[in-house]
């Protein structure tokens, strides 16, 4: 069992038997196709991060809590498909689709403090090409809604290239834009605008014409975008959004051990 | 209060009612906070039971009655029934993490048209509320993704620009979180693209978040009526609202507390040791 940590004492005075114990959840990445390199998160760093607790019942239920701090002294967050958490017990894949419990996805001390809710999930056999099969019952891994960026473009032009990070090409109706300004110029807006030319790392913003000078517009855009058909429904690192330091994966889930 | 166990095959097992009490906390600095009231005729159901290995499960519902009162304050904390284990405190990070412990869902009640809902998850309280420093691990907070407010206006026969306010919002929100579309089959001088301009922050108790609906020119005779809506992320700013923690659940977000707001979730976590 991978507790190299200390076992804690019991939950509760008068209990006989040591129950919660701590353990280094390591994280690691997989890929769909294979070829994924791994992250390097130091486990010291502030003696936090990645850390998770299990609490075992007599039933033999698993209950654990995780918290995963991206530390300021990252320099890999690792390449794959998905960020697979390991657990204390090796879990039961009678029904791996099944969610375990609730998780957080959260860009803390950042503005906005963007946040999603993200589903834990066993993996199925065959799922990540680089996952050997006997370390499947070891990991579990978060499936998230959709893909989420926004950000804002200054407007000049009939049409405007503006980059994006989504893993994958999105769709027109994955985007929403909304000027923040407009002009009464005679050369500018009569048409709402328009979005195409959509690339695996860029959109366009599209008008009728050039703003004209002194007439920019503020674009403010944001991509919410559901995973497409394939295998890219799990948390990874650049899902649901590009991961960097002190973002937190923030988990409590419940599982029958095998 | 006893009355039978949550489970019933459990002999032996009891679980207990526990009123759930709401509070409000504030940031260091800021004025004292002032607690909820969801008025006498408000719904308080809860009910807990505690395994023997020190597993809490605690189930609770409010409602809010016809006349609440929000408070205000940084964020919304509730009451558990047993403090929790903060286990991941450190002498680096003394706060510990913001563990989720459960599930819950806040809406604005069944009889509100439409019925706006956010999952919330459940986390244990902030220590950096200063209150209840020493309290922390007795009450949990909410995380939210962010406000959600919705309606329809029109702009005046000949006007350019309508002030919408919003129904319950009063944090800041960005003019990509805002959705604006015309209303019918606008035509001639009705046809003129519309933009979110002037997002002024509302200030909590006070006023809402309004944003203007500005058209190139007039929109000619007959006016031109449009519906909007908000679905925000959580900024941190937040204007004259500077005690606002913005993704947690507050009286102002992720809308503002009213006749029937519920707040409903099932939590379970460690029990402290004692």
């Amino acid at each position: 069992m991978p507790t190299r940590h200390a076992p804690s004492s019991g939950l509760q005075p008068g209990l006989l038997r040591e129950r919660g114990r701590n353990y280094p959840c390591d994280l690691r990445t997989a890929s769909v196709s294979g070829g994924s390199t791994q992250p390097v998160l130091d486990s010291r760093w502030l003696g936090v991060s990645p850390v998770a607790r299990w609490l075992r019942l007599d039933s033999g239920l698993v209950i654990v809590q995780a918290q995963i701090t991206f530390p300021l002294t990252l320099s890999n967050f690792g390449v794959g498909d998905a960020y697979l958490m390991r657990l204390p017990f090796p879990i039961s894949r009678r029904f791996p689709k099944l969610v375990k419990g609730s998780a957080l996805a959260y860009q803390a001390l950042q503005d906005p403090s963007a946040n999603m809710l993200v589903k834990p999930c066993a993996i199925e056999p065959g799922y990540f090409a680089d996952l050997p099969h006997g370390e499947l019952d070891h990991y579990i891994g978060f499936k998230i809604p959709y893909y989420l960026q926004f950000g804002t473009a200054t407007v000049d032009l009939a049409t405007t290239t503006v980059n994006h990070a989504c893993p994958w090409t999105p769709r027109e109706q994955d985007f929403r834009v909304t000027p923040g300004n407009i002009t009464s110029s005679a050369n500018s807006f009569n048409f709402p605008f328009g979005i195409r030319s959509i690339t695996a790392t860029t959109f366009d913003i599209t008008n009728r014409a050039t703003t004209g000078a002194g007439t920019d517009i503020t674009m403010g855009w944001r991509l919410r975008s559901a995973p497409p058909a394939g295998r890219h429904e799990f948390l990874g690192p650049l899902k649901p959004w590009t991961w960097s330091y002190l973002y937190l994966i923030l988990a409590q889930f419940v599982y029958i051990p095998a | 209060m006893t009355r039978t166990g949550l489970f019933p095959g459990l002999r032996g097992q009891r679980s207990y009612d526990f009123v759930p009490q709401l509070r409000c906390m504030q940031l260091p600095g800021d004025p004292a906070p002032v607690d909820p009231n969801l008025g006498s005729d408000a719904t308080l159901n809860g009910s807990y039971f505690q395994t023997p290995e020190g597993l809490v499960i605690y189930e609770f519902e409010l409602i809010a009655g016809t006349s609440p009162t929000p408070g205000t304050g940084s964020a919304y904390l509730l009451r558990l029934p047993i403090p929790a284990l903060r286990w991941t405190k450190s002498a680096a990070l003394p706060n510990g993490a913001d563990l989720p412990i459960g599930s819950a869902r806040i809406d604005t009640g069944s009889s509100s048209d439409p019925c706006f809902s956010r999952e919330l998850l459940p986390t244990l309280a902030d220590p950096g509320f200063p209150f209840y420093w020493a309290q922390s691990d007795q009450w949990v907070q909410f995380f939210h993704s962010g406000p959600l407010d919705a309606g329809t206006d029109t702009i005046a026969a000949s006007g350019t620009s309508k002030t919408v306010t919003t129904n319950r919002l009063v944090d800041r929100v960005k003019e990509h979180d805002i959705d604006i579309h015309p209303i019918g089959t606008a035509s001639g001088s009705n046809w003129q693209y519309m933009c979110a301009t002037n997002i002024t922050i509302g200030v909590a108790g006070t006023s809402f978040m309004t944003f203007d609906v500005t058209t190139k020119a007039s929109v000619g005779t007959g006016g031109q009526s449009f519906a909007w809506r908000v679905d925000g992320i959580p900024w941190t700013d937040s204007g004259n609202n500077s005690s606002i923690v913005p993704m947690l659940l507050s009286p102002c977000l992720p809308f503002y507390m009213q006749a029937g707001w519920r707040l409903t979730g099932q939590l379970f976590y460690e029990g402290r040791r004692r």
